[in-house]
């Protein structure tokens, strides 16, 4: 399996490890543990009765029934939601005294023409055309005059509104429809639009639900578990996308910044997390990450495992080399498998020191601690010896 | 006589049939003995996790879904776990002489003994590793597993693996290389 996307170095324990004596089953061990293992088969098989159906089975079944259910239950909603639908009725009746005509709309109004309606009592001048007719209370007709719709009523027994200029204006309707100005004359010609509006003066106005932002949750500290991706910090259980990034550099026992929202399944779901560093962050980074360069792709080298975004020109780019430990900080970007971090600060630390098991020593920042590669971050002490500097270097607890 | 495929065989397995079930038995149970006897370093203890493995297997059959990967997959990460508990329950002592009386062609005695004793610090090399380093070694370089199966057997992604390769072999050869220097020193082979 050696190809040339291994090092020279590499290929050489790759032989190494593939030189090693490979074992064979003996026979009487393989037939041993045939034996074994159809004895159990048999026992599972006697307890469960042969030739069942298998549960594969039984679950396609079920899942099949429940599928069609769901789908029989969305038509007869959408066949529901089909006849609720309440065209907008206006009817004025006899004898309703202009001042309590009250108009309001509810719902959605199901013209087939559009309608623009201007709110505003129009001024009309007085002309011996325009006096109301007092007469008999009809039922208020539409007319319509371009765009515009006019509502027009005749009112028994009411005067219209004279102000002190001498203007005539209609008597005042409480509408949450408008008059249109247009015309200049009262009319009650016909209609002649195919469409209807109508008020239902019954009917109140439904305010629309404002809907509320998802409480955010943010939390911070130890992270006690990581499975799959699930993150246990204390007794809160996070949800991160499938595949950040971000749990290739976490371990148990870091710390760490979530903000996120209950999901559906009252798991928090992380839109930020990010690690809490010993090294203060910089403004605008949310992320640290400390390690070897694995390797350079243009303006992406690869850090512990992670896909590191540096600017196109970052002169960093013209002296990195793979091998050399970077410190970054900055913030992931993108989503599902297309996750870099993007950088803010980028350092290369030439005071680190690699001991076995890859661990090292960084001393940066005068804040010097074991990190082991893995293994989370931590004060450590390898046995006397390991590493460079004298016997019993350091103090402290962790791996080494 | 068509042959019947792994598909065909489980589920042959999973209705009661003795025949598949050994049909599966005998596909993979040289795969995960080689597998057992490279981690845990003794052929009596490979032996009997290798029929834990088998013994698994009839149990969880019934549950078993095809995902895509093959059938071993599922094999290995048993194998993977059981290794782990085994490991809890057993503190990491020297290795036993696997090595010992192994078939060679090496007709020089001396080549031999050389030979033996780089394979010797090989193993014992690997074996200061992590368990996700020497699973992954083993799974990838003695098993010739492709990366995505490695990945469902160890929980990881398909890139976190690679970079953990990198790692792992950087490891080991350090590791190897102070064997080497120890033996250089005259300290001997033995922690």
């Amino acid at each position: 399996m050696i190809n040339d996307q291994y090092s020279p170095e590499e290929q050489v324990i790759i032989q190494q490890i593939q030189a090693i004596p490979r074992l064979e089953i003996s026979a009487a061990a393989r037939e041993a543990i045939r034996a074994r293992m159809l004895s159990e088969f048999r026992g599972i098989n006697e307890q469960s009765g042969t030739n069942s159906v298998p549960q594969t089975r039984l679950v396609a079944l079920t899942v099949t029934a429940l599928i069609v259910v769901t789908v029989i239950v969305i038509i007869i909603l959408a066949i529901i939601s089909s006849q609720n639908t309440v065209p907008l009725i206006a009817t004025a009746t006899a004898n309703t005294p202009l001042a309590t005509h009250n108009v309001t709309t509810t719902s959605t109004p199901i013209p087939t023409e559009t309608m623009t309606i201007i709110a505003s009592p129009t001024e009309i001048p007085r002309t011996a055309s325009n006096v109301l007719n007092t007469d008999t209370p009809e039922s208020p007709t539409l007319s319509s005059t371009t765009d515009s719709i006019s509502l027009s009523e005749t009112v028994t027994g009411q005067t219209a509104v004279e102000t002190a200029g001498g203007v005539l204006l209609p008597p005042t309707i409480d509408s949450a429809l408008a008059i249109a100005p247009a015309a200049t004359t009262f009319s009650t010609a016909s209609l002649g639009i195919s469409a209807t509006l109508t008020l239902d003066t019954e009917q109140t106005l439904i305010p629309s639900v404002t809907p509320t932002p998802p409480v955010l949750v943010v939390i911070e500290g130890p992270v006690l578990n990581i499975v799959n991706n699930i993150i246990t910090i204390y007794d809160f259980e996070i949800e991160v996308e499938v595949d950040h990034p971000i749990l290739n550099l976490i371990e148990p026992g870091d710390l760490v910044h979530i903000e996120g929202a209950y999901g559906n399944s009252e798991m928090v779901v992380a839109s930020v997390v990010s690690n809490l560093s010993s090294a203060p962050l910089v403004t605008g980074a949310t992320v640290s990450l400390d390690g070897p360069v694995e390797s350079i792709n243009g303006n992406i080298i690869v850090v512990n495992g992670i896909a590191v975004q540096l600017a196109a020109n970052d002169p960093l780019l013209q002296t990195i080399q793979v091998d050399q430990f970077v410190s970054v900080q900055g913030n992931f970007q993108g989503s599902g498998t297309n996750i870099v971090l993007v950088v803010v600060t980028i350092v290369i630390n030439t005071n680190v020191t690699v001991t076995e098991n890859n661990c090292w020593y960084h001393d940066g920042m005068g804040m010097g601690h074991w990190h082991c590669d893995g293994q989370g971050m931590g004060m450590g002490m390898g046995d006397a010896g390991m590493g460079m500097g004298d016997p019993g270097m350091g103090m402290g607890m962790g791996d080494g | 006589m068509q042959i019947p495929t792994e598909q065909e065989l489980i589920a042959h397995a999973q209705r009661g049939d003795e025949q598949a079930i050994t049909h599966l038995y005998e596909m993979h149970v040289d795969a995960i003995f080689e597998y057992m006897s490279y981690r845990v370093g003794s052929r009596n203890i490979a032996e009997d996790l290798t029929s834990d493995v088998f013994l698994r297997m009839v149990r969880g059959l019934a549950q078993y879904k095809d995902h895509g990967l093959p059938f071993r997959a599922w094999l290995f990460r048993i194998a993977a776990n059981l290794i782990i508990d085994h490991y809890r329950t057993h503190k990491k002592g020297p290795d036993a002489p696997l090595l010992d009386n192994q078939p060679t062609t090496d007709t020089d005695p001396l080549d031999r003994v050389a030979k033996h004793e780089d394979q010797l610090r090989m193993r014992l090399a690997m074996k200061g590793l992590s368990e996700d380093y020497q699973n992954l070694l083993v799974l990838r370089f003695v098993e010739n597993l492709p990366y995505a199966e490695i990945a469902q057997i160890l929980n990881k992604s398909a890139e976190a693996l690679r970079s953990m390769q990198y790692r792992a072999l950087k490891a080991l050869a350090e590791q190897f290389e102070s064997f080497n220097q120890k033996r250089d020193a005259g300290l001997g082979d033995r922690q």
